[in-house]
């Protein structure tokens, strides 16, 4: 027998990376535009994401209003709420703000995992479906509250939990944050050059994306500015609308980038969401 | 052959492509797969899987050039009609097998907490026996 061409099974970063990054890039950033413009049940469950997220940050920073008027000693400037939080320094002050702050990075993450998994179902070819998302991110229920205790007390870990961790921990039940994390490194490390030019790219398209929505709301307010009251409202909650939807789409459109270079990692091949026919398909 | 017969580790480090090919490879060389017995088709383990078409396309790919499957268009993937698909193997595609049997028991050993070299002195030393045995 020959000893020449052997494969080692492990030398998995090797065949990941046998395409150019630059041209395997390039492919993922217009496959994962195709996806967020095609599937607009993806579309709607970023929304409705979103949605929560801002609902929470409003609860989050409401509450740390709304506490002091509690107390009977309402604030009216950022000096005031500063000068009451400093004279009630307590325990339990402290306990509840990481309290709130820990149901927030849950909340975060579990969302997140609800549109991660079904955004690598729709990679897979499959159709996105709202309530089998809520259930898998349900089935990580321990995995999730394990990470999300551990990166509560650190704000920038939630760039990191969004980047590289829930991804990972869609196909991953394992309850240890440290492993999770170590996992998701490992696989990091197979993509890194996809990643970060992928990050570049990104950046890039939402910039455009970001010009495109601020270029839109200075020509509505100025053709508002031109007309009647009652177009100019219309226009106004027209431009609102407009502005929200591509706010959605930004946030779609990363996730399904990183949802894509993760499948990239982990499977060993650049995904395709729209397969040519199947040769193995019966007649 | 039934899908959920396919099981696929997520954890483990190896790209899951190559998974697949092991483990179909492995059951066409130990015999539990016949040949001319039909194999799923990429939708039917993509669907079950949850993993992309081209992750399969490619480990049937690859199968089919090691001439273990055959793709009959409109039909579906079969096991190589042959009389055994270890004789049309080629030296190089009986190596690369034998590397990827290799590297499963090395996986699976490590699995077990037991070392690469505790692995070669088990087979070294079954081989020593297999030798004895036949004189």
């Amino acid at each position: 027998m020959t000893t020449s061409n052997t494969i080692d099974i492990a030398d998995a970063p090797a065949s990941v990376n046998s395409e150019s990054p630059i041209a395997s890039v390039r492919g993922m950033l217009k496959n994962s535009l195709l996806i967020s413009i095609r599937d607009s049940v993806l579309l709607n469950l970023a929304a409705v994401d979103l949605l929560l997220l801002v609902f929470y940050i409003g609860l989050f920073i409401g509450g740390f209003l709304l506490f002091p008027a509690l107390m009977g000693q309402p604030c009216h400037t950022i000096e005031e709420i500063n000068a009451f939080y400093n004279q009630h320094k307590s325990v339990w002050l402290i306990v509840i703000a990481l309290g709130l702050q820990f149901l927030g990075t849950f909340l975060t993450n579990f969302l997140l995992l609800t549109v991660d998994s079904e955004i690598i179902r729709v990679w897979n070819g499959q159709k996105a479906d709202f309530k089998r998302g809520w259930r898998t991110a349900a089935s990580h229920f321990w995995s999730l509250l394990t990470w999300s205790i551990l990166i509560t007390p650190v704000n920038i870990m939630w760039v990191v939990s969004m980047c590289i961790v829930i991804p990972v921990l869609t196909r991953d039940n394992t309850v240890n944050p440290f492993k999770m994390l170590w996992r998701s490194v490992l696989l990091l490390l197979k993509i890194w050059k996809e990643f970060l030019l992928g990050i570049v790219g990104m950046l890039v398209i939402l910039y455009w994306l970001n010009c495109l929505i601020f270029g839109s709301n200075v020509i509505f307010t100025f053709i508002s500015s031109q007309c009647p009251p009652l177009i100019a409202w219309v226009l106004l909650s027209f431009s609102i609308t407009f502005s929200l939807v591509a706010l959605c789409f930004c946030y779609l459109f990363c996730n399904v980038y990183l949802c894509g270079q993760y499948i990239k990692a982990i499977e060993g091949v650049e995904p395709e969401p729209f397969p040519e026919t199947d040769p193995t398909e019966l007649a | 052959m039934n899908v959920s017969e396919l099981t696929l580790n997520f954890s483990s480090g190896v790209p899951i492509y190559r998974q697949i090919v092991q483990l179909l490879s492995g059951k066409i060389l130990s015999g539990a797969l016949a040949p001319g017995e039909k194999i799923p088709s990429i939708r039917d383990v993509t669907a079950e899987l949850n993993v992309n078409p081209n992750t399969v396309a490619k480990a049937y790919r690859e199968l089919e050039l090691a001439g273990l499957i055959e793709t009959r268009r409109g039909m579906g993937c079969f096991v190589a009609e042959r009389d055994d698909a270890r004789h049309v193997l080629t030296d190089e595609e009986k190596q690369r097998h034998l590397d990827t049997l290799f590297a499963s028991l090395v996986t699976s050993a490590g699995m077990l907490g037991i070392s690469e070299q505790d692995v070669s002195d088990y087979l070294t030393a079954k081989h020593a026996a297999s030798v004895k045995n036949n004189k």
